[in-house]
């Protein structure tokens, strides 16, 4: 529990009132590329840079570690690394900048019923203050969870993002409205989302355009600026 | 019979015991789908629209197909007709949760937690489930009406063995009357000892071979009497060979048997002849086994072909061998031309 609220409250510096899912919505197999998402977006002066992993600078960072592991192999890729290969193909990094850190989160599309959603994971925290003792805290050794939101582009450069609505989906589920496996802790009165892949894909599939899961205190628009 | 005929079959009953099923299932699923601790009210209405869709598919088997298409013939149609049932609700299944139902309950939230190969897997395991529980019932209907029908054949072979000892006793007695009238006429000194031997064996004919078995030594202590009530009758010309071997000890026998071939023994042959008359007796009895000889020379007018009650001595005797000895007795007849031998083996 200790782990989820660690990555709960990195999430929550973000984006208040999210849904955390301890299942990717978004696997290899099911991972959709879109180019239109890469490039620096900004929303009320901070930006947001996008790039494709195999191109960021995070993958380059840890691109020594991946071809260890490929040589202690045989030169051969392992079938998680195959999987990753795939995934990471079609997934991006979105590094932004806040309060001296530096936010690393992976994210990965998919489309469901003709909408597109994207799940994001942070994988690393940096320090941008040399004063601070803390530099970089990375996630590899942690357990992942993911946050979830729909993904709609503009005409003119714009791109917007609509989280699900956590308070909404609690109370549903709270009011025995809503069956979905869920775990909630009452301490801190935080929840997260245990069912699996395929359940959440079916979940936004059907309700991925209920303007009740997403509403306008969840939704961030960004504005492309190269 | 009634009684147990409404226990099995009253609507009443039968819409309990569907009821206490469904009920049963209610809460299996229930307890299978909850996703928190303890079930949810959208556990409940989960649950209910699951067996809703589960209920058309199982009683349109149970009640259509089975009936009109559950034999050998037709299980080709059967089976066929059965995967389509199974499919059509499995996708009405499927679809109703993951699309339908968001139009038909707006403020409920759920999605079909199962791929389509596991609702059809739902399905066929409900399906057989309730295909055995409606053979099961009637495997019991079954088994208590073939009980109720051997009850019925007991109670109709109690009824043709009475019928056949009432047969047999007026037949035996018409021929005795006949020669106690024969010996009347005679004016003959041995009537009054005649008629008290008569009299000895009308009390076992009337009162103790109302049992279905009697003593064997009863049953040969009567014969003895029989014999020589048609030795009186038969005079000089009989002779009578009678061989004994064995112990008795207590075995049982079904009243009137051997007097029945003691009967058509003298019918046949004492009265019938004309000189040289005998008959050969053979009595060997083991522990739990008797065999049973009886041979006679053969008139040469026969008693039997002048009355309306032809062979009708041994017909008779022959059913009740098969209704109280089946399979235990064995019984050989020899009617050859100048002697008639009757051997039957018994297991007692």
């Amino acid at each position: 529990m200790k782990k989820i609220l660690f990555f709960l409250s990195i999430l929550m510096v973000t984006i208040s009132s999210c849904v955390t899912s301890l299942q990717p919505l978004v696997t290899y197999n099911s991972a959709i590329a879109d180019n239109r998402i890469e490039g620096t977006w900004q929303q009320d002066g901070q930006e947001y840079i996008v790039q494709n992993v195999f191109i960021s600078d995070f993958y380059k960072k840890n691109k020594k570690d991946l071809e260890k592991n490929r040589k202690e192999n045989n030169g051969q890729l392992s079938e998680k690394d195959k999987k990753d290969s795939i995934l990471f193909s079609r997934s991006y990094i979105i590094t932004y900048t806040k309060n001296g850190m530096q936010y690393l989160l992976f994210g990965s599309m998919i489309k469901l019923n003709g909408r597109l959603f994207m799940n994001f994971t942070p994988v690393d925290m940096i320090s941008t203050d040399s004063t601070s003792t803390i530099t970089e805290i990375n996630f590899d050794n942690r357990l992942n969870s993911y946050t979830i939101a729909r993904v709609q582009f503009g005409t003119v450069n714009t791109m917007k993002l609509d989280f699900i609505d956590g308070g909404y989906l609690h109370d549903q589920i709270k009011a025995g409205r809503m069956k979905i496996k869920n775990e909630t802790d009452e301490l801190y009165g935080t929840f997260l989302i245990t069912a699996s892949t395929r359940e959440l894909q079916q979940f936004l599939e059907k309700y991925g355009n209920d303007s009740r899961f997403f509403n306008k205190e969840n939704s961030v628009t960004l504005n492309r600026k190269s | 019979m009634k009684k147990k005929y409404w226990e099995l079959n009253h609507p009443i009953l039968r819409i309990i015991q569907h009821l206490a099923f469904w009920v049963l299932s209610f809460f299996v699923f229930l307890y299978l789908f909850k996703t928190g601790a303890k079930p949810e009210k959208i556990d409940y209405v989960y649950t209910i629209l699951f067996q809703l869709t589960l209920l058309p598919a199982v009683y349109i088997n149970i009640e259509l197909l089975l009936p009109t298409l559950g034999n050998r013939k037709r299980i080709l149609f059967y089976l066929l007709s059965l995967i389509t049932i199974i499919i059509l609700f499995a996708w009405i299944n499927y679809n109703f949760f993951d699309n339908w139902s968001a139009k038909v309950f707006p403020d409920y939230f759920f999605i079909s937690y199962f791929t389509f190969r596991e609702i059809v897997l739902f399905f066929i395991v409900y399906i057989i489930i309730t295909m055995l529980l409606k053979l099961s019932k009637s495997w019991f209907l079954v088994s208590w009406l073939q009980k109720e029908l051997l009850e019925k054949e007991k109670q109709k072979t109690v009824v043709e063995l009475k019928a056949l000892k009432a047969q047999i006793n007026p037949h035996f007695f018409f021929n005795t009357l006949n020669s106690i009238y024969s010996m009347a006429l005679d004016k003959d000194d041995r009537l009054p000892g005649t008629v008290l031997q008569l009299s000895d064996l009308m009390r076992y004919f009337l009162y103790e071979s109302k049992d279905n078995f009697v003593p064997l030594e009863k049953e040969l202590a009567v014969a003895n009497d029989y014999i020589a009530l048609q030795k009186i009758r038969s005079g000089e010309q009989l002779s009578i060979e009678i061989i004994k071997q064995g112990e008795l000890n207590g075995q049982k026998i079904a009243p009137l048997l051997l007097i029945t071939f003691l009967e058509n023994a003298f019918k046949h042959g004492a009265k019938g002849s004309s000189g040289n008359t005998f008959i050969k007796l053979d009595i060997k009895v083991e522990k739990n086994k008797l065999n049973f000889t009886v041979e006679n020379n053969k008139g040469l007018i026969d008693e039997v072909n002048t009355g309306d009650h032809n062979g009708l001595g041994l017909e008779n005797v022959k059913r009740q061998l098969e209704l109280l000895y089946p399979g235990k007795h064995l019984l050989n007849i020899k009617d050859e031309q100048d002697r008639f031998v009757v051997a039957l083996q018994l297991s007692l």
